[in-house]
């Protein structure tokens, strides 16, 4: 006779909810993806501003800053005990939608340096896409 | 479709009767066997230390749990490095995940079954 012979309901019942206690658990510990993407965000928003309305002093410390938030992003995420499911799309979505808006942004400003009523929506919309996966990312470690 | 548990012949799945029970996967119908398979379901890969602290249990209590899973190719253990630090990571195979499907299947079907 199977050993499961006389697993009841309640058994059952008991064991799927230890199994989805012990999955949400774990994926819990993939959170700080999202604040990980959430600081690119900021990070973007904050480069972009500079960029566009602090002139080549500012277009430096950008590039500086930015330079500085990639290293530690890096760094930071090398050392997270937990991966997410499917981190690497995320990352992938994330990275290649905030390359596209990046450029796109930076191209039509151009001619426009200095003029706030544009690179301050600008460096918003720059953020978008790493808040978006951010807020993805929270909601993939809560599912 | 033939479930991953009824055709490994290392996982000790029950045979093939057509109650619910018989599709439950001895390899992975211990309770923290359970836990653990299923809290790697929702991720890529964790640190031991991780499932450990989620699944609750001891460092040797776990390392003995994943060895079996290990074993029938449920789980797949890589140790490397971070800095200094010795790091063991644990992933659920392709297999395991399969497993984990059946299981949970069969244990829902259980259920359904006990109940109607």
């Amino acid at each position: 006779m199977s050993e499961h012979a006389h697993v009841t309901a309640d058994q059952a019942r008991t064991a799927l909810a230890g199994a989805d206690t012990a999955r949400r658990g774990l994926a819990a510990r993939g959170r700080w993806l999202a604040g990980y993407f959430g600081a690119f965000a900021v990070g973007s928003a904050v480069v972009v501003a500079l960029i566009g309305l602090g002139g080549d002093a500012g277009t430096t410390l950008a590039m500086i800053g930015w330079v500085v938030l990639v290293s530690l992003g890096v760094a930071y995420a090398s050392t997270r005990p937990v991966r997410l499911r499917r981190e690497g799309r995320l990352h992938a979505a994330g990275w290649v939608s905030w390359g596209v808006v990046y450029g796109l942004v930076l191209l039509v400003g151009h001619p426009r340096h200095g003029a706030a009523a544009y690179w301050l929506p600008a460096a918003l919309l720059s953020a978008v896409p790493l808040a978006a996966t951010a807020l993805l990312a929270l909601r993939w470690s809560r599912r | 479709m033939t479930s991953p548990s009824s055709t490994s012949s290392t996982s000790g799945a029950a045979g093939t009767g057509s109650h619910p029970r018989h599709q439950l996967d001895d390899a992975i119908h211990s309770p923290v066997r359970l836990s653990v398979v299923s809290a790697l379901s929702g991720v890529d890969r964790a640190e031991f230390g991780e499932v450990r602290d989620a699944v609750e249990v001891s460092d040797s209590v776990l390392s003995k749990q994943v060895a079996a899973l290990e074993a029938v190719g449920y789980v797949e253990v890589t140790k490397g490095r971070v800095g200094r630090r010795p790091r063991t990571w644990l992933a659920l195979t392709d297999a395991g995940r399969a497993a984990l499907r059946a299981h949970l299947a069969a244990l829902r079907a259980l259920l359904g079954a006990e109940l109607g």
